[in-house]
């Protein structure tokens, strides 16, 4: 398939740009002398993109048991909401209580499903609701006039954590998983001491274990007045089912592109708000919205706020998705999502035990670590992946969590059907009598995809950016 | 309506598989005085068609007037085929491109992107986009504290008040010192810059800036000496118009991609741009899509140098941002495939519609322009407080003295194809 500058032909569109007789000189003396965008007529634009659609596999394509990506059906709803033209406001508008309406609702809906007592919907994405929560732990320390450095993290976690930490100037210490995949108590009571600014812990943590020592774990670190971050990228399986807050997390973000159901989006845009206890209210990132009598207004910034973490108000127009979510599953919805979700895990890992060696044999939550070494002939995790592909489903996570050799991860979610995932099972029993049978058929997949393999190491050691420019 | 097609007859057959009698057994990890032991108090559950009443009684509570705001956020038209590709869910239930063999929409599309966002700014590489511009400004920031191996920000006062707000707070989380540069007539004081030089990372400008003035770069950069000259630009449609940043020497262009087939949305979400020169490309945060070919010799597409990143270099990596905004800057694309160099006469239309509305309200009594210098899109206009009844009812611009305090009875007015020359005129009238 060509690039869009090689379909570019001059004189081609026939775009027009509303015609308005203004006598007026421009006073801008610097202009550019050309502008080297392709030009094409709109149906070879149309065209372009709707084959380069077809090239791509979402959740409407097929099953995409993603491993802590919660990739769950995205209600078309959803989408309907977010075109309401009534919505298209500019943030600096002095008449938008709509807006207003619905962060404040939201921000409530999130207290009520985690039972922590403040939000702010500014974080853009997971990631970026992290780097928010550690720079709430920051302040909250720096405000009682404490000096701590370092953060703890176990060795399962997340990349994103780590990176959060060094943004925001403190060193990490990793803490070790115990034989049974939770965190090992010893090593944490070890390295918890007063110069520790507090945990971050991913819960269920991204083996799919909830880890049963909870409330020992965050009362260890609260004896030594640390704080506990929980990385709420599992969410889903904790839905109305139990607290982040009664397990004693200080802070917290979800991942409303995960738990919530808004669409991925290919990699964005997502929100990651970010939810306090009383001990962080202080530090929230503003302004926030409260409601007064009637009316929701914007309320000035506290003198202890970290300050903005976006340019406006958070990614409005996908939280928008995530409040039309939780208006249309309700309370038991919700209660539901958690169930279903760890009953949908649980089954598929009770059925692939019995042919992939399951890294940790224990009740899961919404996931499940298996690996690839019960494989004949050398056959790996990528050459699974790569073959599930052409059995018509997206991958599963691969090699991560780091600490298991080979991981596959899998996520079902709650809106998978039994069939679907009985599906699922079949091709990877097949495709392990493959490896046994006619290994070079699974080394060699994807067949039957857009592409076959890539070269990512020569695209690496000789970066090619952007297209080359033919005029 | 819950989206879970779990039947009776299947939930039964799976707890057998699984070994457990009930849904609750699921959850034994959980001490039982932590479960949650009554219902959520959440709204009940409601129909499609409920929901959608219900939003949209809440959505009619905005109240849309004739709007002149911008600031950041602009009103422009949507061509149709941008919602036309958006709307395909292979795009946009997508996760991450991870498997590139079947990603290859998604790649494509972001690998074009970066090109036309070099072809924009004359850059030498474009990333896969940030959150928005204010965050996509901060990480530029960070970056040029570890080229420079320095710990000093001059930040021009004239950069949007939200984005100065997010750089501070990066700054502190950091140990990150900015120094701010005041404005002379509407344009940063580049005296002040001189002054405070000494081991400085970067210096940070936007242009148009806040006011919509075009700063001087070339000036600027001269005066930047050997720190890094940063941009951020809100009105990305400028670029269709001004001289190519790279030719004065830009080291990190940021912008704000909104004005490129996103709507206003309240703000979000937004479209961060960054693009650099190509010495940096060790050091450049966010994803990166590169050309490569598959194992037939095809072309193809995947992330790369990722070796910078967070899921491999973890405590380590150039920044802890792990996905971008992948999905507007699809819209980017096809918006920009849609005009095509046709850009460039949307961007004077923008520019002639400001002057005019300029030149017209400083000939109304009590209107007056606050800044001589060029401008693109926004201008600021100083409205007597005997006038000021009169634009009650419409939104004539951003009130800027909750930002300047000098700036009292001070509007920043924004035109785009939007706001046309009878829209203009008929707001004219009613403010004579």
């Amino acid at each position: 398939m060509k690039l869009l500058i090689e379909k570019s032909k001059e004189g081609s569109s026939s775009y027009s740009i509303p015609e308005t007789v203004l006598n007026v000189n421009s006073n801008i003396l610097d202009t550019r002398e050309n502008l080297n965008l392709p030009e094409l007529p709109e149906v070879e634009v149309v065209r372009h993109y709707t084959n380069l659609s077809k090239l791509n596999f979402g959740v409407d394509n097929g099953f995409y048991p993603l491993g802590s990506c919660t990739m769950k059906y995205n209600p078309k709803l959803n989408e309907d909401i977010s075109r309401n033209p009534l919505m298209n406001v500019n943030p600096y508008s002095e008449n938008a209580e709509g807006c207003l309406q619905i962060i404040f609702e939201l921000e409530k809906f999130l207290c009520e499903i985690t039972g922590m007592k403040a939000f702010s919907l500014q974080p853009a994405a997971g990631a970026h609701g992290e780097l928010t929560g550690i720079m709430l732990m920051k302040a909250y320390f720096e405000d009682k006039g404490e000096k701590r450095s370092k953060i703890l993290i176990p060795d399962s976690a997340h990349g994103t954590n780590p990176a959060s930490v060094t943004l925001c100037g403190f060193d990490t210490i990793q803490i070790k998983s115990s034989p049974t995949g939770g965190v090992d108590i010893d090593d944490l009571k070890e390295k918890m001491t007063e110069d520790v600014v507090g945990l971050m812990l991913t819960n269920p943590n991204t083996l799919g274990i909830f880890d049963e020592n909870i409330t020992q774990i965050t009362s260890v670190v609260h004896d030594k007045g640390g704080l506990c971050y929980m990385d709420g990228a599992n969410m889903n399986a904790m839905m109305g089912i139990v607290k982040p807050y009664d397990l004693g997390f200080d802070v917290l973000h979800l991942n409303l592109h995960k738990s919530f159901s808004t669409p991925h989006g290919g990699g964005g845009p997502g929100s990651g708000p970010v939810g306090v206890n009383e001990k962080l209210i202080d530090f929230l990132p503003g302004p926030g919205v409260v409601k007064k009598e009637k009316s929701y207004v914007l309320e000035n910034v506290s003198k202890k706020s970290i300050g903005r973490v976006h340019s406006y108000f958070g990614n409005f127009n996908v939280y928008l998705k995530a409040y039309s979510y939780i208006r249309a599953i309700g309370a038991e919805g919700v209660r539901r999502v958690g169930e279903i979700s760890v009953l949908n895990a649980n089954y598929m890992k009770e059925k692939l035990k019995k042919e992939y060696n399951l890294a940790f044999d224990r009740k899961c939550a919404h996931e499940f670590v298996i690996d690839d070494s019960l494989m004949s002939n050398h056959v790996t995790t990528n050459d699974i992946a790569k073959r599930l592909i052409d059995y018509g489903f997206h991958p599963p996570t691969v090699y991560f969590p780091l600490i298991v050799h080979g991981a596959i991860m899998i996520e079902p979610t709650e809106t998978e059907s039994k069939e679907r995932m009985d599906d699922f099972i079949e091709a990877m029993i097949k495709i392990k009598k493959e490896a046994e049978i006619d290994p070079n058929l699974v080394k060699t997949a994807p067949h039957y995809a857009p592409s076959k393999r890539l070269d990512a190491v020569s695209a690496a050691r000789n970066p090619q950016l952007k297209w080359c420019n033919l005029n | 309506m819950d989206y879970i097609p779990l039947t009776k007859k299947n939930k039964e057959l799976m707890l057998k598989e699984v070994g457990v009698n009930n849904l609750l057994e699921l959850f034994s990890d959980i001490p039982d005085e932590l479960l949650l032991s009554s219902g959520l108090n959440l709204p009940k559950a409601l129909s499609e068609m409920e929901v959608k009443q219900e939003i949209a009684k809440i959505a009619s509570k905005n109240k849309h007037r004739v709007s002149f705001l911008g600031g950041g956020i602009y009103n422009h038209y949507v061509p149709s085929t941008v919602n036309a590709v958006i709307s395909r869910s292979e795009f946009y239930t997508a996760y991450t491109p991870y498997q590139p063999e079947i990603s290859q929409g998604t790649l494509r599309a972001i690998f074009e992107y970066q090109s036309m966002i070099c072809t924009l700014t004359g850059m030498d590489i474009s990333n896969a986009s940030m959150y928005d511009g204010a965050t996509s400004l901060a990480e530029a920031m960070i970056m040029s504290t570890r080229i420079k191996r320095r710990k000093k920000i001059i930040l021009s006062g004239a950069v949007n008040p939200n984005y100065r707000q997010v750089l501070k707070t990066y700054a502190h989380a950091n140990s990150i010192d900015i120094v701010e540069v005041g404005i002379k007539s509407g344009k940063t004081d580049i005296d002040i810059i001189n002054k405070n030089l000494d081991d400085t990372a970067a210096v940070i400008i936007q242009s148009p800036n806040f006011f919509g003035q075009i700063e001087d770069l070339a000036t600027i950069r001269d005066s930047a000496k050997d720190s890094l000259l940063i941009t951020s630009t809100t009105e990305s449609l400028s670029w269709a118009l001004l001289k190519p940043f790279f030719s004065y020497g830009v080291d990190i262009v940021t912008g704000e991609g909104q004005s490129f087939g996103l709507g206003m949305n309240f703000g979000g979400p937004l479209l961060g741009i960054m693009a650099i020169k190509s010495e940096y490309s060790r050091q450049i945060p966010g994803r990166l899509i590169g050309k490569t070919k598959d194992t037939d010799g095809k072309d193809g597409f995947v992330l790369t140098l990722c070796t910078r990143e967070q899921h491999i270099r973890r405590e380590k990596a150039t920044s802890n941002i792990c996905s971008n905004e992948g999905l507007c800057a699809l819209s980017a694309s096809v918006y920009l495939a849609t005009i095509g160099p046709k850009l460039k006469d949307l961007a004077e239309l923008n520019n002639k519609l400001a002057i005019y509305f300029a030149q017209e309200i400083s000939k109304i009594e009590g209107f007056s322009i606050v800044f001589d210098g060029a401008f693109f899109n926004e201008f600021v206009v100083k409205v007597d407080p005997i006038k000021k009844p009169r634009i009650k009812k419409l939104d004539l611009g951003i009130s800027l003295e909750k930002y300047y305090p000098q700036l009292k009875n001070c509007y920043l007015v924004c035109c785009t194809e939007m706001t046309p020359k009878n829209m203009i005129d008929k707001v004219l009238e009613e403010l004579k």
